[in-house]
C-alpha cells in the first residue's frame, strides 16, 4: 500500500472523531506550552545573568607566576606568553599587563584633595579595543595649570567631550573599593559621591604624573583583571608614566597576564590548563560566585528538561490512553480495513501516522499558543517584576533571539511528535492484532 | 475445478475453562465459480464461521481451504491480505461505513489498499456507486443515507476490486422485505453479469430460495445440500 494512501486513510481515521482527535491534540499542545514557555523562560533568565555577568567582565582570568609551592617561580616574559597562549585552549584573548608604581592624583574640582592611585598597570590595547567605547588616540599631556576642570555632572556627556581624546581607563568591578582606594570613602561621603558621578556620567577627568603633566582620561569600563586600588590604562601610557616617575629604573618584567575566555563556563578548565602549564590563576570572589551563578543556571535548566521529560511523560500516558480507547471504538473500522486487503503492517502505519498528525498538530497548536503566552507575559509581567525583584535591564523574560527561539521550538516540535509516536506503537501494534472476524462480528 | 474448496475442515474454539466448542465440525465443501449458494441454518450454527474461513478472516482448526487457488489455512499475513484484496469482497449485515465518510470515500478503500492512486480510486468508486443505483448519493456521507442505500454502498466497496467471490453475511438482516429483495436481486444481478461467485449467509428462507444452491449448516456440521428450484445439484447428508 502506498504511503501516501496510508497518510490519506490516517487523515480519514483522525478526522472521523474529531472529538477525541482535539482532546488528544489539545494534551499534546497544553504539554509543548508548557516545555515552550519553560525552557524560554529558563533561557531568558540564564540570558539575563549571562548579560549581567558579561557587564562586569568576569571571564577574565588574571594569571600570574607561582609563588606558594615548591615548585621554582617562572618569569612572565615572551616565552610565558607564548606557553600561556599554547596551554589554554580557546580563548578570546590575552593580555599583559605592566604594573608601574606612579605617583599619581586624579584632580577633580572642588574636590576635598586629589585622589591618588597606589598603582596602574598597563594593559595590552585588544583588552581596551573589547571595549565599545575605547577610542584611542594619542594623549599629549598638558600642563596641570592650564586644566580647566569640568564641573561633576550625571548629564550625558558634551559634543566636546565625545570628540576630545583621552586615556581610557579601566576600574575594578567592585566600584566602591575603587573609590577608597582613590581615597574616598571612609566617611567621606561627598568625594565618592562626586567620583560616582564621574564614572557613571563618564565625563572626563585628568591624571597628573610628576605634579604637573595632567592627561585627560575616562573610565571606559570596569574590569575583572583590574584588582583593587588600581587602575588600567593601556600598555603604552604605563610605560610613558613609569619613566616619568621612575627615570632610571629599568622596567619589569611582564608580571601578569589576562586571559579572556570565551564563556564563563570555560574558565574552570582553563584554569585547569594554566596550572597544568605551571602557572598560577587568581580568580576573584566575584568570579567565583560568577561560576556558581552561572552552574546554577544551568542547574535550573536542568530542572528544566527533567521537569519537560515529566511532561512528555504525561502526555505521553495521556496518547497512550486515548488512543488505545480510539483503537478500540474504531475495532470495526479495522475489521473493515483488514477485510478488504489492509495488512497487519498497513494497520500499524496508519495508526502510527494518526499518533503522529495528532502529535504534529498537537505541537503546532502549543507552540503558537506558548508564543503568544509568552508575549503577553512580556507585556504584563516584565516591568511588574523588575519592581517587584529590583532588578535592573529586564529587557524581556524570555529567550527571543531566533537561534535560540527556533532552536527550542524545533526540539519542543520533535519531543512531542516523537513522544506522541511512542505513545502510539502500543495502540497501533494492537490494532494490527486483532482478529478481523472477532471484531467484525462484535462490531 | 472447484473455485472454493474446503476438506475436512474444522474451527475449534477452546474457552478459558477448557471446553471446547466446534464451530465448524469436520465440512467438506466445494463450490463452482459462478455459483450462487445460500448457507442457512440457526444462530450459533457456524454459518458466519464458515464465512469467514472462506473469506481468510479467520483460520480453521483443523483442515484445508482453497479459495481462488489460494491456499488459506497456510498463507502469511500479507498474502491473505492481497487475498482479500483481489479476490474477495466482503458484505455485512450491520454494513460497517465509515459513518461521517462519503459513500466515495468509503468505497474507494480496498482500491487504496491495491496501491491504486487516490484519483483512479476515487473515478472506480464513482463507477461502482452507479452500477449500484447510487450515482447521485456519491458524496453524500453514509450517515445521510437509508439502510438500503448503505448496503448497496457496501455492496460497491464490496466489488470495487472486481473480486471472483463474493461473501454476505445476512446482508438483508438489517433491512426491509423490500429493500431486501432489492439487494439480493442487485447481488443476483452482480452474480449472473459478471459471474461473481455469490456466497450468502441468511437465516432468511425466502432470501436462499433465490439462490441456485442452498447449503443447510447445523452445529457446525453441513446437514444438507441442494439445488434450489430447477437447477441440478443435489448432496443431501
Amino acid at each position: 500500500m502506498k504511503t501516501k494512501n496510508k497518510f490519506l486513510l490516517a487523515c480519514e481515521g483522525v478526522m472521523a472523531k474529531k472529538g477525541r482527535t482535539f482532546m488528544l491534540a489539545l494534551g499534546v499542545s497544553v504539554g509543548t506550552a508548557a516545555l515552550v514557555f519553560l525552557v524560554s523562560i529558563i533561557f531568558g533568565a540564564k540570558a539575563y545573568v549571562d548579560k549581567s555577568v558579561g557587564a562586569i567582565r568576569e571571564n577574565l582570568l588574571v594569571v600570574k607566576m607561582k609563588e606558594k609551592d615548591s615548585t621554582p617561580a617562572k618569569a612572565l616574559d615572551d616565552s610565558a606568553y607564548r606557553s600561556i597562549e599554547n596551554s589554554v585552549g580557546p580563548v578570546k584573548g590575552i593580555y599583559r599587563e605592566l604594573p608601574t608604581e606612579p605617583r599619581l592624583g586624579i584632580l577633580i574640582k572642588d574636590a576635598a584633595a586629589p585622589f591618588k592611585v597606589f598603582d596602574v598597570v598597563g594593559v595590552d590595547e585588544g583588552l581596551f579595543k573589547s571595549y565599545p567605547q575605547f577610542k584611542y588616540n594619542p594623549v599629549q599631556p598638558v600642563n596641570v595649570k592650564d586644566v580647566t576642570f569640568p564641573p561633576p555632572t550625571l548629564a550625558p556627556p558634551t559634543a566636546q567631550e565625545e570628540t576630545a581624546d583621552y586615556v581610557p581607563i579601566l576600574v575594578p568591578n567592585i566600584f566602591m573599593e575603587f573609590v577608597s582606594a582613590l581615597g574616598g570613602g571612609g566617611g567621606n561621603d561627598t568625594i565618592v559621591e562626586e567620583f560616582r558621578k564621574y564614572v557613571e556620567g563618564r565625563a572626563t577627568f585628568y591624571i597628573v604624573v610628576n605634579d604637573d603633566k595632567a592627561y585627560r582620561c575616562k573610565v571606559v569600563g570596569r574590569d575583572n583583571s583590574v584588582s583593587r586600588f588600581s587602575i588600567a590604562v593601556p600598555f603604552q601610557y604605563a610605560v610613558e608614566w613609569n619613566k616619568e616617575q621612575q627615570p632610571d629604573k629599568p622596567l619589569p618584567d611582564y608580571s601578569r597576564f589576562v586571559v579572556e575566555a570565551n564563556e564563563i563556563k570555560d574558565l574552570d578548565k582553563i584554569k585547569e590548563n594554566i596550572v597544568l602549564a605551571g602557572y598560577l590563576p587568581q580568580p576573584t570572589e566575584v568570579q567565583d560566585l560568577s561560576i556558581v551563578v552561572s552552574r546554577g543556571a544551568t542547574y535550573l535548566f536542568a530542572v528544566a528538561v527533567t521537569f519537560c521529560l515529566v511532561i512528555a511523560l504525561v502526555a505521553a500516558i495521556g496518547i497512550f490512553n486515548g488512543l488505545s480507547i480510539s483503537i478500540m471504538e474504531q475495532a470495526p473500522r479495522i475489521g473493515i480495513l483488514r477485510s478488504v486487503g489492509g495488512t497487519r503492517a498497513d494497520i500499524s502505519a496508519i495508526y502510527l501516522i494518526e499518533a503522529f498528525i495528532i502529535g504534529l498538530v498537537g505541537c503546532v497548536i502549543g507552540i503558537v499558543a506558548a508564543h503568544l503566552f509568552m508575549w503577553g507575559s512580556d507585556i504584563a509581567l516584565k516591568d511588574f517584576l523588575s519592581d517587584v525583584t529590583n532588578l535592573r535591564g529586564i529587557d524581556t523574560l524570555f529567550a527571543w533571539d531566533f537561534p535560540k527561539l527556533l532552536y527550542i521550538r524545533l526540539v519542543a516540535l520533535g519531543l512531542g511528535v516523537i513522544t506522541s509516536l511512542l505513545a502510539g506503537v502500543g495502540p497501533a501494534y494492537r490494532a494490527s492484532r486483532l482478529n478481523p472476524a472477532v471484531v467484525l462480528r462484535a462490531g | 475445478m472447484a473455485i472454493i474448496s474446503l476438506r475436512n475442515v474444522s474451527k475449534i474454539y477452546r474457552a478459558a475453562t477448557g471446553s471446547h466448542l466446534a464451530a465448524l465440525d469436520n465440512i467438506n465443501l466445494e463450490i463452482a465459480p459462478g455459483e450462487f449458494v445460500a448457507v442457512i441454518g440457526q444462530s450459533g450454527s457456524g454459518k458466519t464461521t464458515l464465512l469467514n474461513v472462506i473469506g481468510g478472516l479467520d483460520q480453521p482448526t483443523e483442515g484445508s481451504v482453497t479459495v481462488d487457488r489460494h491456499d488459506i489455512t497456510t498463507a502469511g499475513d500479507a498474502e491473505l491480505s492481497k487475498f482479500r484484496n483481489k479476490s474477495v469482497g466482503f458484505i455485512f449485515q450491520s454494513f460497517h461505513l465509515q459513518q461521517l465518510q462519503t459513500a466515495a470515500a468509503n468505497v474507494m478503500v480496498p482500491m487504496l489498499f491495491a496501491n491504486a492512486s487516490w484519483a483512479e480510486a476515487r473515478r472506480m468508486a464513482e463507477a461502482r456507486l452507479a452500477l449500484v443505483g447510487l450515482s447521485d448519493k456519491i458524496n453524500q456521507r453514509a450517515n445521510q443515507l437509508s439502510a438500503g442505500q448503505c448496503q448497496r454502498v457496501a455492496i460497491a466497496r464490496a466489488i470495487i476490486n472486481n473480486p471472483t467471490i463474493l461473501l454476505a453475511d445476512e446482508p438483508t438482516g438489517n433491512l426491509d422485505i423490500h429493500t431486501g429483495a432489492e439487494i439480493i436481486s442487485l447481488l443476483s444481478k452482480i452474480n449472473a453479469e459478471q459471474s461473481t461467485t455469490l456466497l450468502i449467509v441468511t437465516h432468511d428462507r425466502d432470501v436462499a430460495s433465490m439462490a441456485r444452491r442452498i447449503i443447510t449448516i447445523d452445529d457446525g456440521r453441513i446437514i444438507s445440500d441442494t439445488a434450489a428450484k430447477g437447477e441440478s445439484h443435489e448432496n443431501k447428508k
